[in-house]
């Protein structure tokens, strides 16, 4: 997917075209989802956020500067989306420790379970970084123009997400590969 | 042991963008530190323990949910990038002359909150206002039609409200020579954030509909004030565009019927 064409999209939808929107959402609903998935930690939420995200996305297109690369502010919009979501929710206070359980029987299911689980307990900051680096292969750049964050913070906040989450995933009990 | 050097060469190395030569010069800090070593492996599993974790399938409902809302919204012209709730032009349309007795008072309860909101401090700090509120030079507020000078360009101003306070409600009130017009629009609480108002191209741009004036009421919702003098022959609509915070520009046309002939 090339910028150039994620501009012509966008060209095309605030002329009125509704096809060439329905092309972005193609291109990026799978990132999207995955994004507010991660942050929220919630199929159903990461849902709602999604949609929620690319309609605001959708209104707000004309303020969109085309400067910019159009998936760094959908991104931004999905995370905020998710955040407010999550902090909506409370989920980050009340996580029930069965919240994860019965989620499947296959070693690889319990383990993205207790990942994710390590991942909520990330502070939003550091949450972010860490969803946007690993899950999204965004480079530490595309993070800061996404979180509008200079690169040096990105790094520094990278780190110590890092270093967070290989403690967690330590009490958590997982064998770290 | 440089931490900060040590810190950036292992996360350079997580991430792929590690030179040969910076490289080697990791190698050689892990060699000689134990710690280092130690920090480099637990961050390297920490990074591949994130790659094992699957992607998720987008659930099939989603894109149809958006596209009809989408769709909806389309099929809806007013509502069209605008969040204004009141469907403004029929609620002009519907005024009976008898409305001109109950739209005189609310003129005159206007002009008492004007009144009131000029004895009291202006309640919006500083820091919330984007711009300054400034009025249109050649019309006063509330000048009765007669007065209003005839422009030579129809009826096609239109108002531009930066934004940043706090705002939730907006009453927009229209003089048409005999009465005072008066509705209240409403806004998604957490989307429009407004403290100052400027009649766009003042000057250049015809801004025919007369004078806009702003008066604020910070309580618990803050109520904005936008008073229009109108042209009496004016037909063409009143374009009001409200631009909130995320630089979203929200257009609504405000019609309404010419007053009755004196």
């Amino acid at each position: 997917m090339s910028e150039a064409d994620d501009a012509r999209l966008v060209r095309e939808t605030l002329g009125g075209n509704l096809r060439a929107f329905e092309a972005l959402i193609d291109r990026y609903q799978k990132p999207v989802y995955n994004v507010a998935y991660r942050i929220t930690g919630d199929a159903a939420d990461a849902e709602d956020v999604a949609q929620s995200a690319f309609l605001k996305a959708f209104e707000r297109l004309r303020s969109f500067n085309p400067k910019f690369k159009f998936f760094s502010w959908l991104y931004r919009i999905t995370i905020n989306e998710a955040l407010n979501t999550e902090k909506k929710r409370h989920h980050h206070d009340v996580l029930d420790e069965s919240a994860f359980a019965g989620q499947g029987t296959e070693e690889h299911v319990d383990r993205d379970g207790l990942v994710q689980r390590c991942i909520q307990r990330l502070t939003p900051d550091y949450r972010a970084v860490v969803v946007l680096r690993h899950f999204e292969d965004l480079s530490y750049e595309e993070i800061g123009k996404t979180l509008g964050l200079p690169v040096k913070t990105v790094k520094s906040r990278l780190f110590s997400a890092r270093t967070i989450l290989r403690k967690l995933l330590t009490q958590e009990g997982l064998t770290l590969e | 042991m440089n931490t900060k050097q040590l810190t950036d060469l292992i996360q350079q190395e997580l991430d792929g963008v590690l030179s040969p030569q910076e490289e080697l010069r990791l190698r050689e800090m892990v060699a000689k530190d134990a710690a280092a070593a130690e920090l480099r492996r637990n961050l390297v599993a920490v990074s591949r323990t994130l790659a094992t974790v699957d992607r998720k399938e987008v659930p099939p409902s989603l894109k149809p949910s958006i596209m009809r809302a989408l769709e909806a919204r389309a099929s809806v012209p007013q509502q069209r990038g605008a969040s204004l709730s009141v469907p403004i032009a029929s609620f002009f349309r519907s005024l009976s002359p008898r409305g001109a007795f109950a739209g005189g008072l609310v003129a005159g309860l206007v002009l008492a909150l004007i009144a009131f909101v000029a004895l009291v401090p202006f309640p919006l700090e500083e820091t919330d206002l984007v711009g300054t509120m400034r009025l249109t030079e050649s019309v006063p507020v509330m000048t009765p039609i007669a007065r209003v000078p005839v422009m030579a360009e129809g009826l096609a101003g239109s108002l531009t409200l930066e934004s940043s306070g706090k705002f939730q409600m907006a009453t927009v009130v229209l003089s048409t020579g005999d009465a005072e017009h008066s509705a209240i629009l409403s806004y998604p609480a957490d989307e429009v954030r407004l403290a100052a108002v400027r009649p766009e191209g003042a000057g250049s741009v015809p801004v025919t509909a007369g004078g806009g004036r702003i008066e604020l009421e910070h309580q618990s919702q803050t109520t904005l004030e936008l008073f229009f003098d109108v042209r009496q022959d004016a037909s063409a609509p009143l374009r009001l565009i409200v631009r909130t915070a995320d630089g979203v520009e929200h257009e609504t046309e405000i019609a309404f019927a010419p007053p009755a002939p004196h």
